[in-house]
């Protein structure tokens, strides 16, 4: 994917790591149905060390994003559609009201 | 055709136009209260916000999306007869101004910050990221965290996720043909 909007990302993801978490801001992580990529499968030969290392990347990061908050919770969409809001609005709308009556 | 029957179809045909407005609700016109470009610290970006009641809830788009795609209204409907959503289209994206460098999340959150200040949208305000979204959100949460009482990540890119991408490629530990490097430098090309 081309990026066009000229983000400097080897800049943000240093950023990214000195910033705080969300403490216990009240956080709803909306995953989209079947979105959590599952890398059992090794990649054969082909590659195998930067197999790994990615598989291992992303199985720490998805860690990671559980313990943004002490007060979170996950759930799922009724889509496998990337763009949630707009194929599933109504849990979009469900987990916006949720949240809304947190605080 | 009796006048009780032509009566019949053409109230059929009013219900019709009805209901068809109805079931397209949010691909009419919504009620706006704020639209347009809006100073953002030396650069205008373009800010739609819908609805009124505290807290306002903050669209950031995914990739290379943008507010003004379109992708919100059926949220936008819904939400913000409850309270104020604003959708937003970041620098160099949709209806804002172009940049001559490349910029930051920081860059982002602060420019999102002296925007929302520019249009009169007051704290707190909760989040929504969408995909690499979760970006901005947790970079404006940290810049300003008295101003975030909630967050909601959609399908978000998880953190460290272009690291990975970018520490994807080491020459020391395997070989890459020339198409998979050239793939990799147009991804992370500006």
């Amino acid at each position: 994917m081309k990026n066009i909007a000229l983000y400097d990302l080897k800049a943000n993801e240093k950023i990214l790591n000195e910033t705080n978490a969300f403490r216990d801001t009240p956080f709803v992580l909306l995953w989209a149905k079947d979105g959590i990529w599952n890398p059992g499968v090794d990649h054969g030969e082909d590659h195998k060390m930067v197999w790994n290392r990615m598989k291992n990347m992303y199985i720490k990061s998805i860690a990671d994003m559980n313990t943004l908050s002490s007060n979170m919770k996950v759930e799922f969409s009724r889509t496998t559609e990337h763009n949630v809001h707009f194929y599933d609005p109504e849990t979009v709308i469900e987990q916006l009201n949720y949240l809304l009556n947190q605080l | 055709m009796s006048k009780i029957q032509i009566l019949s179809v053409n109230s059929k045909i009013w219900l019709l136009t009805f209901l068809i407005g109805i079931s397209n609700g949010y691909a009419g016109e919504l009620n706006k209260d704020i639209i347009g470009r809006f100073d953002a610290g030396g650069i205008k970006l373009h800010i739609e916000c819908y609805g009124s009641k505290s807290p306002s809830i903050i669209v950031h788009s995914g990739f290379n999306g943008y507010g003004s795609e379109g992708h919100w209204g059926a949220v936008i409907e819904k939400i913000s007869q409850k309270n104020r959503i604003c959708i937003y289209d970041r620098a160099h994206l949709g209806k804002s101004d172009k940049l001559s460098k490349a910029n930051t999340v920081n860059d982002t959150s602060k420019q999102l910050h002296t925007l929302l200040k520019s249009v009169d949208v007051k704290p707190p305000y909760i989040m929504i990221g969408h995909s690499y979204g979760s970006y901005p959100v947790r970079a404006y949460n940290h810049l300003y965290p008295a101003d975030v009482v909630g967050i909601l990540l959609i399908d978000p890119s998880q953190y460290g996720q272009w690291s990975n991408r970018i520490g994807k490629w080491k020459p020391e530990t395997e070989k890459y043909n020339k198409s998979q490097e050239a793939d990799r430098l147009e991804e992370l090309s500006y």
